[in-house]
């Protein structure tokens, strides 16, 4: 019988693997959203890259559980887009720093990019505890979502670099109190910044290109 | 929900610790497990279990403490426990805080059979 002190992060694996990805990564900018099911990422990349896509080079990397649906959404735009499926991973709630490892290895084999995003499986929760060598994490809430899911999922919030609002066109068919939900994210994030808008409609969907612009400059003004 | 991976990941760790002090059986783990970290205890101990099955590892105890949210006030230094996901400094009121505790996930300790 013995006992070891080993004191091992659990996390360290996949946190030496995310620090390879950013060395991979490079010079591009890399994102990675997450949201909850059904909070409209895709549309939000859709609309939004249809237009970055005519001066930048972006590769979107779509994680689902199944299905290569929204693979499929971004090719329609015009935009490079690969599929991870988690199903094949054991059936994962989220992506970890493997799994991009392995996409990544694929993508810049052959070609360069100056947007490499992220679209993480719908869940609010776990994708939180897994750094994946990005340069922005992004959360996508949804009006119809409810105001008060920065308190239920405060983690998500925390350590997010930019909140956007979505479905604002909406704002007048459901109870959504922008003031309490301002005043639940200054609680847990005073300095997250927030974007309103709707990728529906259009509305202030320019404000998301440009903070994805200034992103891209700032990390390669040197 | 990610518990399950998280419970892999602990297995490859302390089987490869195991190995390495040519250990026969894993008896008991001490986890320490941050409260800001989406690991809810009891599943992740479930998990265990159900990835220990046929390893060393089977039937070990597995013991979990639980590391809450902690932080420190950079404006007045103050140290202190954030409760109800308020994240502000009890004493000076201000946003301007860091946290300090809450966010590990570390396998303390291991103990096995030689």
């Amino acid at each position: 019988m013995g006992t070891i002190n080993i004191f091992e992060n659990i996390m360290k694996r996949n946190d030496e693997i995310a620090e390879n990805n950013k060395k991979i990564i490079n010079n591009a900018l890399c994102i990675n959203i997450m949201s909850s099911p059904g909070s409209g990422k895709t549309t939000l990349l859709e609309k939004s890259l249809k237009v970055l896509k005519n001066n930048y080079r972006i590769a979107v990397i779509e994680g689902d559980v199944s299905t290569s649906n929204d693979a499929r959404r971004i090719k329609n735009v015009g935009v490079r887009a690969f599929q991870i499926k988690t199903e094949n991973y054991g059936g994962g709630c989220h992506l970890d720093a493997k799994m991009i490892n392995e996409e990544l290895k694929k993508i810049l084999k052959k070609s360069k990019f100056d947007f490499i995003v992220i679209e993480n499986v719908g869940n609010l929760i776990c994708p939180a505890d897994f750094n994946l060598g990005e340069d922005k994490k992004v959360v996508v809430l949804s009006v119809t979502e409810g105001e008060d899911k920065p308190l239920k999922y405060p983690l998500m919030f925390k350590i997010a670099d930019l909140l956007i609002l979505n479905k604002i066109d909406l704002l007048p068919y459901v109870d959504f109190n922008i003031k309490s939900f301002k005043n639940n994210i200054k609680k847990i994030n005073s300095k997250l910044k927030i974007i309103m808008l709707s990728a529906k409609t259009g509305k202030n969907i320019n404000d998301w290109i440009e903070q994805l612009k200034l992103w891209y400059i700032e990390k390669n003004k040197f | 929900m990610h518990e399950v991976s998280i419970a892999e990941e602990i297995k490859n760790v302390v089987i490869k610790k195991l190995n390495e002090n040519n250990g026969k059986k894993v008896k008991k783990i001490k986890l320490l497990i941050g409260e800001m970290t989406t690991i809810v205890p009891e599943a992740l101990q479930f998990a265990l279990t159900i990835v220990s099955e046929n390893t060393p590892m089977e039937d070990c105890k597995v013991k979990i403490k639980v590391l809450k949210t902690k932080a420190r006030c950079n404006l007045c230094y103050k140290e202190f426990f954030i409760r109800d996901n308020n994240f502000l400094c009890s004493k000076c009121k201000t946003h301007e805080i860091e946290i300090i505790q809450g966010r590990e996930m570390i396998i303390q300790s291991v103990e096995m059979e030689r």
